[in-house]
């Protein structure tokens, strides 16, 4: 029996939910093929939270749930991909929403384009965490790009990737997605504080800085006990099977080419929605 | 000149390598975690050792979170007996077949 059971709580609802609004990236062709790949490998409902545009324009059949977010805030994100630079808008605002918007008791908070390969993320539905998040990234490639990743600015808080969140409804959790709203809110005074540059609104910093004070300021960890393995937008996929992804990394005078298996994020996004 | 670019190939055969090597050891990483009663338990032979060694059926341990967590310690034999078998298994596997590919990426 296990201490929620001991507890007398009623079962809880599992479930993954992701964000998909289309820019000049296609990130619901993305959902919809993570959507397959979540329900193969974790067997849960998936939600997904979309725009009136992208959903008029998209098949979302294969969603347990569409919840629908038209707000209006926008950043713009330049990608590298394929040796250009693609500037975009990138509607990635309302993440710290997600905790009022997920219809699920236990969430698993998925980028759309951190594909699911394997069940490992389904031990984090059966742990007596009320949130928990990456640390931690592993770039497959093994050039270790996101080394300077580690620490958010000059005070060196511990730095997070809201890539991949579980949560629970829950105070915790409650309280961690209002603090992310009032840091996005309140942007140019939190990257003055913590010093880091403010022009573009990232959910990893606004996640970094809520947990850092909310864990009593750095006392407590919601560390996901593995890496979030990463493939760098400087490596183009080549092939996508049940093999898994090949992709070459353009290193100078040599590529390096190399497969990969597991779950992963893909942040060549352009060349990903030309393989699904 | 031939030589360097022979050993040039080499080298860069012996990255792409160990860089698959280390991303099927990171995939058994995972695979070694294991919940029990909501905790969360990082498999190894010590813990399997110490499951098998232990005469009681209920016993607290530490987990990954820092949490006593009150253990079955059968049932977590049993979970930890699997998912090593599993984890260890499957890197056996993906090893083997990279061993003996010369490009990692005929694996």
């Amino acid at each position: 029996m296990s201490n929620l059971e001991l507890q007398g709580e009623q079962p809880k609802s599992n479930g993954v939910v992701m964000f998909a609004r289309n820019s000049k990236l296609d990130y619901m062709r993305i959902a919809q093929h993570n959507c397959k790949l979540i329900k193969e490998h974790l067997q849960l409902p998936v939600a997904v939270i979309t725009d009136t545009n992208t959903r008029d324009e998209s098949d979302t059949s294969m969603f347990d749930y569409v919840i629908m977010d038209d707000t209006e805030y926008t950043n713009t994100r330049t990608f590298y991909l394929k040796g250009k630079n693609l500037r975009t808008p990138w509607l990635n605002g309302s993440r710290s929403d997600a905790y009022d918007l997920t219809p699920f008791d236990r969430t698993l908070l998925l980028d759309a384009d951190y594909l699911i390969m394997s069940d490992n993320y389904k031990k984090l539905f059966e742990i007596n965490q009320d949130f928990c998040c990456h640390y931690d990234v592993l770039d497959v490639t093994g050039q270790n790009l996101y080394k300077t990743d580690q620490r958010l600015g000059v005070y060196s808080i511990p730095m997070v990737w809201a890539t991949a969140v579980v949560f629970n409804k829950s105070e915790v959790a409650d309280n961690v997605f209002s603090l992310m709203k009032i840091v996005k809110e309140h942007w140019e005074y939190y990257s003055a504080l913590y010093q880091f540059n403010r022009k573009m609104f990232r959910n990893d910093f606004a996640l970094s800085i809520a947990l850092h004070i909310l864990g009593g300021y750095g006392t407590e960890t919601y560390r996901i006990p593995w890496r979030l393995a990463t493939l760098t937008s400087r490596a183009e996929i080549l092939e996508y099977t049940e093999r898994g992804i090949k992709y070459v990394y353009d290193k100078g005078d040599s590529d390096y080419v190399g497969r990969i298996k597991q779950d992963i994020h893909i942040m060549d996004k352009q060349s990903l929605v030309e393989f699904i | 000149m031939e030589k360097v670019e022979k050993l040039e190939k080499y080298a860069q055969a012996r990255f792409e390598h160990n860089v698959h090597k280390k991303s099927i050891r990171e995939q058994c990483e995972k695979e070694l975690y294991v919940a029990h009663n909501g905790g969360m338990f990082k498999i190894d032979q010590g813990l399997i050792a110490f499951l098998n060694a232990w005469e009681d059926d209920k016993i607290y341990m530490i987990d990954s979170y820092d949490n006593p967590i009150e253990v079955d310690r059968k049932k977590l034999l049993v979970l930890a007996k699997q998912a090593y078998q599993h984890a260890i298994n499957t890197y056996h596997t993906n090893y083997e077949q990279l061993r003996t590919t010369r490009r990692a990426t005929q694996v």
